[in-house]
């Protein structure tokens, strides 16, 4: 009885071992090659989708234009014409200051006038870049804009009208890893007839 | 104070740019040092309006002077400076700097304010991520914690330095929120 008894344990053990066995060799490298894979520390993905699901429309009768924001922003203050427009990807009404945790990102779009002086004294330049872009079909400006502490900022100035008397400046603010949400605003920016 | 009376308005960013949990905020710094935050909180008096952080909170002329600034620019947002000595020059006399306005100021530049007088409402413009009005003095357009004469300034029975932020603690002792306010007297709104 005994001798059947360890039989039996013996066999167990066999099979146990040679399904571990295979668990860990029998699919050779393709286990291994994962394992490497994984253990390479990743960038933080930033996930852009596209589709028309993800995008909300936002449309300004008064000024005519229209353009497509992430469904996970939302508008805050329309003061547009008299004030700004403001797009948030937190709620703005927890926070208070000058100081935005990662990941969080503000954009203001006001009108303003022919004169882009952007000087700002207090928030102080430390570099700027400007490039010429064209948006809307319209010739435009980007600016990139780097304060001293190195908080960072995109500006683009759209001239709203063919005269260029007035402009549509978009700035956004906050965490650079999702400075790419303006860059789709302004791509998906719209004139309405 | 600039802002209404009869509330008592909370401080969350101190002169030389330190909040109650220590977190650091350099636009409170360098020229930039007589300066402080104040949020959208506030306490109000029996019969007062309680504001929140959507509605228009005024913001006041802290004494008189000659609007020297008003305009909106992406780092101040919807912003004004007011010249107390009238001359039409920042690098005379004291100014005070009033940013992130909700609205384009409603003043204009050669305006002259009394104490008092609404400039604007608070808001979340420039580099701003939520209401609050950042407000600065500075002498001879010098705002650095080395000006003997804004070590001077009293506001509201208050030194500017004596504007700090105090935070509420959690069962931990660690500090949660800020929780000081200041009375507003002024007698004009």
């Amino acid at each position: 009885m005994s001798k059947i008894y360890i039989l039996l344990v013996t066999l167990l053990v066999i099979i146990i071992g040679g399904l571990y066995y295979y668990g860990f060799y029998g699919k050779g490298e393709n286990v291994v090659l994962n394992e490497t894979e994984s253990s390479v520390p990743k960038e933080p993905e930033v996930i852009i989708n596209n589709s028309q699901e993800s995008l909300k429309k936002y449309e300004n009768t008064t000024f005519g234009f229209s353009f497509e924001y992430p469904v996970d922003w939302h508008i805050g203050n329309d003061n547009l014409g008299k004030g700004t427009l403001q797009l948030f990807n937190y709620d703005e009404s927890l926070v208070s200051g000058s100081v935005l945790k990662s990941g969080r990102n503000k954009i203001e779009i006001v009108i303003s006038g022919t004169n882009i002086d952007d000087s700002t004294d207090i928030y102080t330049d430390l570099l700027q870049e400007e490039y010429e872009i064209e948006v809307a079909g319209v010739t435009s400006k980007k600016f990139i804009i780097e304060l001293t502490g190195g908080e960072k900022m995109i500006t683009y100035y759209i001239p709203l009208t063919k005269t260029k008397e007035e402009y549509l400046s978009m700035t956004m603010y906050g965490d650079i890893n999702n400075f790419r949400v303006i860059d789709n605003i302004a791509g998906s920016l719209m004139w309405l007839k | 104070m600039p802002l209404p009376g009869n509330h008592e308005w909370l401080v969350t960013t101190e002169t030389g740019g330190y909040d109650c949990n220590g977190s650091y905020d350099q636009y409170h710094d360098n020229n930039n040092y007589f300066s402080i935050d104040f949020s959208s909180g506030n306490r109000a008096d029996t019969g007062a309006t309680v504001y929140n952080s959507t509605s228009d909170i005024p913001v006041l002329a802290v004494a008189d002077g000659k609007i020297i600034k008003s305009e909106f620019n992406s780092g101040n947002g919807n912003y004004v400076i007011i010249d107390h000595d009238e001359d039409g020059n920042l690098n005379t006399g004291f100014s005070t700097w009033y940013l992130h306005f909700k609205y384009l100021p409603s003043v204009v530049v050669g305006a002259i304010v009394k104490k008092g007088d609404i400039i604007g409402y608070m808001g979340n413009t420039g580099i701003s991520y939520g209401t609050h009005l950042h407000f600065g003095v500075r002498y001879k357009n010098n705002g650095a914690s080395s000006v003997p004469e804004l070590a001077k300034v009293i506001m509201e029975g208050h030194l500017l330095k004596g504007y700090q932020t105090e935070c509420s603690l959690n069962s931990k002792g660690e500090p949660i929120s800020p929780k000081r306010y200041y009375r507003s007297y002024n007698l004009v709104y």
